[in-house]
């Protein structure tokens, strides 16, 4: 504005030429702003007032800042004049010139210096629009500063009339479009809109009204080609020169279509997971329930929206009482409870509880009904196949035991007729019959240690768990199944730890375990030679587990593609086998803190180890 | 009681069971010998006379079952009688469909086991006494011309001396005087007899 002084005092004989701003907010007090000329420090000593006039013939009456009363002592000014400067067709101020003849301004004066002053209006239009506060115009626009102010806004500023080129940009547009200022100053509008975003309906709403902001979102292109989203304010000077300010909304824009993509995702994961989810209130009222869990209670989305949760959908008033308490403390909650379906139904679900960032709850529920009922449903069966096989494996000792009654007992038969017939001869050979009297009796004894044998390994099996010395227990099995062993030719070698911990279990259960690994290396060396047929037993005390039990045969080894299944039940490779005998060893093992696997034994045959927890790591 | 040049053999395992079958079977006048195992058995020197085999049907080693097999494929085929602890019946038809005497049950009634020790020494003498016949015939064949063989290959085959003549190329008369020593010679009071003697020493028709 200063410039704009100093030329028009430089160019003729105008002597002073200020600019006077009044403060539109509320004091209407004017400032001079701007000034040049001869006698410019009297204007210090100028009182400028606020006052209404009217502005030439021609035009509008307008409303404009009264003619200050000049009254400059001494000065040379004869003649002056003012004109308006309106910004969107209110006055904000006026441009004074003084003159040192009387009569200066003629018609082609005051034309020229109202199109300055229009200039002005423009420019501090343009200024004033980011910031349309009103008070802070008289002190902003300071006119020393203001293309220094355009160029420190983030946002760029253009200046031009529609159509045309633009007329000013500051900066912040020249950052953001890559254009030096010449340049920028070549183009218009045209130029930088690569696509509308938001398409106006027609060619005329898309200026804006004088006094009113036009805001539009397009695509501009920078002058490398690429383009970017900005937003664009657009507000029309009373010359009618379109202001434009212009954000690059590209990183807000991403930001937002992340975070929409976002709640895409969550809504999607919300609406497609399995596990039922619920949003309800610290207070337990449905906010939000997905179609997982509305299949698993058996109500739809409406019927539980705004409905109390801990009322509807718990089994007991406990639970419920307890979840409420749970929801209102905001603290975590995992565990498990008693969901009631909509028919009355009680389901077993996983339940975790989280508050969430705005404040609410989140519940994840998994219904677990059926997999409780399959975990007791396996239970059971572990427990009948146990008791399946232990029948099998007492059909196999009675064999046994039978055979071993049955000799003792035939020779007995036997050697009685054979006495009685010596007995008939004539003369009765006593010597004879004393023998056989001998024999039967020794024979007795014979049938007798089998059945104490028997009774003892029966009766110690209805204790249950109780400590078991491992040796002995082993010992006895062999014992059991020694005739089986003998008659199929096989040696057996004992290499046992006699200071083995006792551990803590069930007796019968353990010679089970045995029995099986003992019978199974049986068939499995039933097709190898006769005289290379070994099986070896040994125990070891572990520091770890308590005891380690090894058996292993001379057999043809394990099928190495058999390994993986060789402990699932029904799985068998023997033609008359039930596929029980490991799988309910594993069990047997396991429930004794065990744990048994395969191997290779020392001549190539299968090999069999497991553990059992000795007493202190049981209880413990 | 019974003959005394008959002997039972045992196998079984069990020591019991073997020493008392040995006092009940020479307590009725029988041979007895015992052995643990068939390959005892096996390696033991072969009985004379008439014999039978008392047999456990589980042995170590090779079975009751298995050794019977194994006598079969060496054209013997001696009387057995087994005895089981615990005997089912497929391996029962078994042994019994192989030629076994009887199959008993453990602990058997001692008169069972005589009856079929019995039982299986008369069999036993039978194939004695039918190899003692075949041995007499054979040694009278031979002791036969080969002409008069000739000749008695064609009568067994029903031909009359007139044929038989003229396919040998000798007269009637000749053939007929041929026929009368080789039927002196080999003991035959009949034609009929002579085809009997014809067909055990498997002279079939048409053999020259």
């Amino acid at each position: 504005m200063n410039q704009v002084c100093r030329a028009i005092v430089g160019n003729g004989d105008f002597r002073l030429a200020w600019v006077e701003l009044g403060d539109l907010s509320g004091e209407r007090t004017v400032r001079v702003v701007a000034r040049a000329g001869s006698a410019e420090d009297r204007l210090d000593r100028l009182q400028p007032a606020w006052s209404v006039v009217s502005r030439g013939p021609g035009r509008a009456a307008q409303r404009a800042l009264a003619e200050a009363a000049v009254r400059v002592q001494g000065s040379e000014v004869r003649s002056s004049a003012a004109m308006p400067i309106a910004v969107e067709g209110r006055v904000w101020g006026k441009l004074h010139i003084g003159c040192h003849d009387a009569d200066a301004f003629g018609a082609a004066e005051m034309e020229a210096f109202q199109t300055l002053a229009d200039d002005l209006g423009l420019r501090l239009g343009a200024f004033r629009r980011p910031a349309e506060s009103g008070s802070a115009a008289g002190n902003a626009v300071d006119g020393y500063n203001l293309s220094g102010l355009f160029n420190y806004l983030p946002d760029g500023l253009l200046i031009g009339y529609r159509h045309e080129n633009y007329l000013g940009a500051n900066d912040g547009v020249l950052r953001m479009l890559g254009y030096t200022r010449e340049e920028m100053l070549t183009l218009g509008s045209a130029d930088i809109i690569a696509e509308e975003l938001r398409a106006h309906p027609s060619e005329n709403s898309s200026l804006p009204r004088t006094g009113e902001w036009l805001r539009r979102e397009c695509m501009l292109r920078r002058k490398d080609g690429s383009v970017f989203a900005a937003e664009v304010f657009e507000g029309l000077t009373r010359s009618g020169a379109v202001t434009a300010l212009v954000r690059d909304i590209s990183p807000r824009q991403a930001a937002e279509a992340a975070r929409r993509m976002e709640d895409r995702r969550y809504r999607q994961l919300f609406e497609y997971v399995r596990e039922g989810i619920l949003i309800t209130t610290p207070q337990g009222r449905v906010l939000d329930i997905n179609p997982a869990l509305c299949i698993v209670l058996g109500y739809s989305r409406d019927e539980l929206i705004d409905e109390m949760s801990t009322d509807l959908l718990l089994d007991s008033a406990d639970d419920a009482e307890k979840l409420r308490a749970v929801l209102l403390s905001s603290r975590e909650f995992n565990d498990e409870a008693r969901f009631r379906r909509k028919d009355g139904v009680v389901l077993s679900v996983e339940l975790i509880i989280a508050a969430t960032p705005d404040g609410n709850r989140l519940a994840v529920i998994r219904d677990v009904t059926e997999k409780k009922i399959a975990e007791h449903a396996l239970l059971e069966a572990r427990t009948q196949l146990v008791h399946v096989a232990r029948s099998t494996m007492l059909g196999e000792m009675i064999a046994t035991i039978s055979h071993e009654i049955n000799q003792p007992l035939s020779a007995m038969a036997t050697n009685s007729a054979a006495a009685l017939r010596w007995l008939a001869r004539s003369p009765p050979a006593l010597d004879e019959v004393e023998a056989a009297l001998r024999r039967v009796i020794r024979d007795s004894q014979r049938a007798s240690a089998v059945i104490a044998r028997t009774r003892s390994f029966f009766a110690r099996g209805e204790v249950g768990h109780a400590e078991v010395a491992v040796n002995d227990a082993i010992e006895e099995v062999i014992t059991l199944v020694d005739a089986e062993l003998r008659a199929a030719g096989v040696m057996v070698k004992r290499d046992l730890d006699f200071h083995l911990p006792s551990i803590w279990g069930d007796r019968i259960q353990i010679q089970q375990v045995v029995i099986n690994l003992v019978l199974n290396a049986l068939d499995a060396m039933q097709n190898v030679e006769r005289c290379t047929r070994r099986l070896k037993v040994t125990t070891r005390a572990a520091d770890e587990t308590g005891v380690i039990v090894r058996i292993e045969d001379s057999g043809a080894g394990i099928d190495p593609h058999a390994v993986d299944r060789l402990f699932d039940a029904f799985y068998t490779t023997k033609s008359h086998g039930t596929g029980l005998g490991l799988a309910i060893s594993r069990s047997i093992v396991e429930a004794h803190g065990g744990r048994i696997w395969p191997g290779v034994g020392a001549d190539g045959g299968a090999a069999f180890e497991f553990t059992l927890a000795s007493r202190a790591q049981v209880v413990a | 009681m019974t003959d005394a040049t008959a002997t039972v053999v045992v196998v079984d395992d069990d020591f019991s069971v073997r020493e008392s079958l040995e006092s009940l079977l020479r307590s009725v006048g029988y041979e007895v010998r015992l052995f643990a195992s068939v390959i005892d058995y096996l390696a033991s020197p072969p009985v004379s006379g008439a014999f039978c085999l008392v047999l456990d049907i589980r042995l170590p080693g090779q079975s009751g079952l298995d050794l019977q097999s194994e006598l079969a494929r060496t054209g013997e085929h001696p009387q057995i009688i087994f005895i089981t602890g615990h005997g089912d019946i497929p391996m029962t038809v078994r042994a019994m469909k192989a030629g076994a005497v009887e199959f008993l049950a453990k602990p058997f009634r001692d008169q069972d086991l005589l009856d079929a020790i019995q039982e299986a020494l008369r069999r036993d003498r039978e194939r004695i006494a039918g190899e003692t016949i075949e041995r007499g015939l054979k040694a009278r064949f031979d002791s036969l011309s080969s002409r008069e063989r000739e000749i008695m290959a064609q009568v067994t085959t029903g031909l009359l001396n007139k044929q038989i003549a003229a396919a040998v190329g000798l007269s009637e008369i000749t053939v007929k005087v041929h026929r009368g020593h080789l039927m002196r010679k080999m003991g035959a009071k009949s034609l009929a007899a002579l085809v009997r003697m014809a067909d055990r020493l498997g002279l079939s028709r048409g053999q020259g």
